[in-house]
């Protein structure tokens, strides 16, 4: 059942009522129960993987919290991470790596091994992240296992986050779920103005955008330069209207329940940096891949030594800066194969990794030149100037994501710089991209709202405590035109799923 | 004292505030019903359950558009020695077909449903547009709705299940002309007077209509039969129209209505898979099936000038004198002295070999 469903929306506002009308230490049952029924809706052979990864997962936690050998706590740990990343590995990349293997026996005349017919389990990234960031943390004794296998079932299966995250935290979550909820007319407010104005980015944005930018990147042989500049554009605002309006659905839908999900995006097309757009794009993720990647990799043993012998070998900044730079790039290889297997996956994570990593090298490098040509770096225009850097690097890596392949993304890369004219973004050849001037109209309309929003925020006006400040009847208008506005006014034509429920 | 009025305050605000989430609740489902009064226009399917209710038949045809423009109640009847409703209606799928029949089995008593199914329909989740869910929406408020609702609305997109309305508010410049026709006599009595309809078709009642030959011919042609695009929940469907009549005693016949010989000679291998598809589901269900797209040319002559589009939709004619064979075909069935050897060939290919020599 999808997320823009009837289904979906029946599902939230009756499991609210149950949620409030039942005693407060019974609330989470409620949600426990909403969650399973909900995903046993895209099938019940799916479960089975979910119940798998709450099993084992209590089980080592309640095992290590008990067991006073670190070594064996150790052991334990590897092995709860191992068995849980396997089925990970396993359903996702055995393919990939049986087709990497055949590609090369190929080379050399030899047979090929038959590829598995893998439906993978709806949301298990997301689940399998956050249920280990769970085991971790209790190896690491920053609380207490959990005793209590089903509420343990609610933290790795909660309805709103399974399907597409943010990847949450027992210690956040947890008080939250269990400690009961009081009845709030504010959060349903506004958990309701959230999941509607997730459902307007999805709708009125992503999807349309997603029709432009699809029919380039599927006919490339047809398309160059400012067409795929353009398209890329679209990719842009699909893929983060789409996520991010997913984020705004799962949020509020959250939000009804009285319960607050970690924020996923902050404006990330306004990064000044790449090292700054990974900080506000997908943060969920970010933070997770810093404390059980980066800092367990930047503080092992190993890295120390490398770091004392990098500060003797290059000097004190770069050898400092080095460990870094390799931890980033180890943390970005992850985030690529974390997005699928394929190879165009794993050189966008190195794209973005090495990126960072000569960035922050070459650091004092750029600060050196900043101050000989007498830029201002914290003046306006010099801020505008990183903005746009940095957009068009991530859209240069958006490529890898909007093609089918790591070489149709070198193709479009190259196609770029080949019969470029700028007058068929007026000439009308943009409408045989599959939208209509209509389609174009309401899409820069919604854009334009969409990007005076952004600044609003950006300017740490919160637009929704604004909103909640205004008189019942302005209040009321604005809920009914986002309401009412959104269904006419959003693209109907494909159901597209959101991208990353299919992680 | 102080404290208690301050608790009274407070639960006044929150009762307040609980009343105003309420009203605006209200408001919306207010705003979003007279949206729909405004906008929705009417559609031939409330005529069709109208009659449905009303009518006095004992079979009752179910199916899609092609049967809706290619059989005629009336030359059927004759046949089969019954009155006839049909109701095709175009983007019925087999859910929809499912609950049409719960629908006539509340009111009426049936002896004969004739299921014609078009393969499109097993292979194509959604023809047109994903918020268009013409029978549901005609469907009139019963228990049976219920159920229908949560078979099949529950999955689809909120703005088709919800807001009706979103479907149509290309028609803003008809609101005049959409709220004086709801507010006609001719509305109020279920008549097609009052639905839009192609200037060449005419409603003939039961179900059934005819478009004249003036119209332009039109290019549509039909989906490719593709298996690995097979629907499992419709023949599941299938199934439960079967049970459904079992439960009842009542004679159930699988029917597949001619199309234009020249899109089957040119898709003849699909055509011959879905028919190979739908015979040993009909086998499995022991249920007749009578493929008409086997039908002998000297049975019934046809050519493609005796179809309104490429995807088979008769003319009006055409469908009048096809039902008389398409009767007497069911009727034979029925009565179990049916011959297949005299309707129809075998084989696709050799069926429509000179057509397929010619393409």
């Amino acid at each position: 059942m999808s997320f823009i469903s009837a289904g979906f929306l029946i599902t939230i506002a009756l499991g609210a009522v149950v949620y409030y009308l039942v005693p407060k230490k019974y609330q989470w049952i409620v949600l426990l129960v909403m969650s399973f029924a909900f995903y046993a809706t895209y099938g019940v052979k799916y479960i089975g993987y979910i119940i798998f990864t709450i099993i084992s997962s209590y089980i080592f936690a309640v095992k290590m919290e008990v067991c006073e050998d670190r070594a064996k706590r150790r052991r334990l740990l590897i092995a709860c991470l191992c068995c849980n990343f396997g089925i990970l590995v396993g359903m996702k990349y055995i393919n990939f790596f049986i087709g990497n293997i055949n590609a090369l026996s190929s080379l050399f005349g030899g047979g090929r091994l038959p590829l598995f017919n893998i439906v993978m389990p709806l949301g298990i990234s997301f689940y399998t992240f956050q249920t280990m960031s769970y085991v971790i943390d209790v190896y690491q004794k920053k609380y207490a296992a959990q005793k209590n296998i089903f509420k343990l079932a609610l933290f790795t299966a909660f309805l709103p986050q399974l399907l597409q995250g943010p990847i949450g935290r027992y210690d956040r979550l947890a008080p939250q779920f269990f400690g009961g909820q009081e009845f709030k007319l504010i959060n349903l407010e506004f958990g309701a103005q959230r999941m509607a104005w997730g459902l307007a980015k999805k709708l009125v944005l992503a999807d349309r955008a997603y029709v432009a930018a699809n029919y380039v990147f599927s006919n490339l042989q047809n398309y160059s330069g400012a067409y795929i500049v353009f398209a890329l554009l679209m990719f842009s605002i699909y893929v983060y209207c789409d996520f991010a309006g997913g984020m705004d659905l799962v949020i509020g839908a959250a939000q009804i329940f009285g319960i607050t999900l970690d924020e996923n995006f902050r404006q990330p097309y306004f990064s000044k940096s790449l090292g700054e757009f990974w900080r506000r794009w997908h943060i969920s993720l970010g933070a997770w891949m810093k404390d059980y990647v980066f800092y367990p990799f930047s503080i092992s043993k190993k890295m120390l030594k490398f770091s004392k012998f990098a500060k003797k070998r290059f000097g004190k900044t770069t050898g400092r800066v080095l460990p870094i730079c390799l931890a980033n790039i180890l943390i970005f290889f992850i985030v690529g194969v974390w997005h699928g297997a394929s190879w165009k996956y794993i050189i966008y994570g190195f794209y973005n990794g090495i990126i960072i990593a000569v960035s922050s090298l070459l650091k004092p490098v750029f600060a050196a030149a900043a101050r000989k040509c007498h830029i201002n770096t914290s003046s306006a225009g010099w801020k505008a100037v990183s903005i746009l850097r940095t957009f068009i690097i991530v859209n240069i890596g958006w490529l890898f994501d909007a093609c089918q392949t790591a070489s149709l993304a070198f193709k479009a890369f190259g196609r770029i710089f080949i019969n470029f004219r700028l007058d068929v973004l007026w000439d009308g050849s943009l409408l045989n991209l599959g939208l209509n001037l209509r389609d174009y109209k309401v899409l820069a309309v919604a854009v334009l709202i969409l990007f005076i929003t952004s600044v609003m925020k950006e300017r740490g006006i919160k637009l929704r405590e604004f909103v909640a400040e205004r008189p019942v009847v302005v209040r009321w208008a604005l809920y009914i035109i986002l309401v009412f506005v959104t269904a006419p006014f959003g693209y109907v034509g494909s159901t597209t799923e959101f991208v990353y429920a299919q992680f | 004292m102080k404290f208690a009025g301050f608790r009274k305050g407070r639960g006044m605000r929150k009762r307040r505030k609980a009343v105003l989430a309420v009203l605006f609740i209200v408001l919306v489902i207010l705003l979003n019903q007279l949206l729909n009064y405004m906008l929705v226009q009417p559609g031939l399917g409330r005529t069709l359950f109208y009659e449905c209710r009303n009518n006095d038949y004992e079979c009752l045809i179910l199916g899609a558009s092609h049967g809706s423009y290619g059989l005629s109640p009336e030359q059927i009847g004759e046949e089969l020695g019954c009155k006839v409703m049909n109701m095709c209606m175009g983007g019925e799928y087999m859910y929809d077909a499912y609950y049409i029949l719960k629908y006539a089995l509340k009111y009426k008593k049936l002896s004969t449903v004739i299921l014609d199914i078009d393969y499109q329909y097993l292979v194509n989740q959604h023809d047109e547009s994903i918020l268009f869910n013409s029978v549901y929406n005609a469907y009139p408020a019963c228990a049976e709705k219920l159920g229908y609702f949560f078979d099949k609305m529950i999955w689809e997109d909120f703005r088709g299940t919800f807001l009706r309305w979103t479907n149509y508010w290309q028609c803003y410049y008809k609101i005049g002309k959409t709220v004086r026709i709801k507010q006609s006599e001719a509305y109020k009595n279920y008549s097609a007077e009052v639905v839009s309809m192609n200037p060449y078709d005419v409603y003939m009642g039961s179900g059934f209509v005819s478009r004249s030959r003036d119209c332009e011919k039109s290019t549509t042609s039909c989906l490719d039969w593709d298996e690995s695009k097979l629907d499992e929940e419709q023949s599941g469907y299938i199934k439960k129209i079967v049970e459904l009549c079992r439960d009842n005693n009542i004679n159930i016949v699988f029917t597949a209505v001619v199309q234009d010989p020249d899109t089957v000679a040119e898709k003849a291998e699909g055509f011959q898979s879905a028919d190979t598809y739908i015979r040993s589901l009909a086998d499995e269900l022991g249920v007749t099936y009578l493929n008409f797209n086997m039908l002998k040319f000297e049975v019934f002559d046809r050519t493609t000038e005796d179809f309104y589009d490429r995807e088979g939709h008769m003319y009006g004619d055409t469908a009048v004198s096809f039902s008389k064979v398409y009767g007497k075909a069911v009727k034979e069935a029925l009565d179990r002295n049916f011959d297949e050897d005299v309707y129809f060939n075998k084989n696709m290919k050799s069926l429509y070999g000179d057509r397929l020599r010619s393409s």
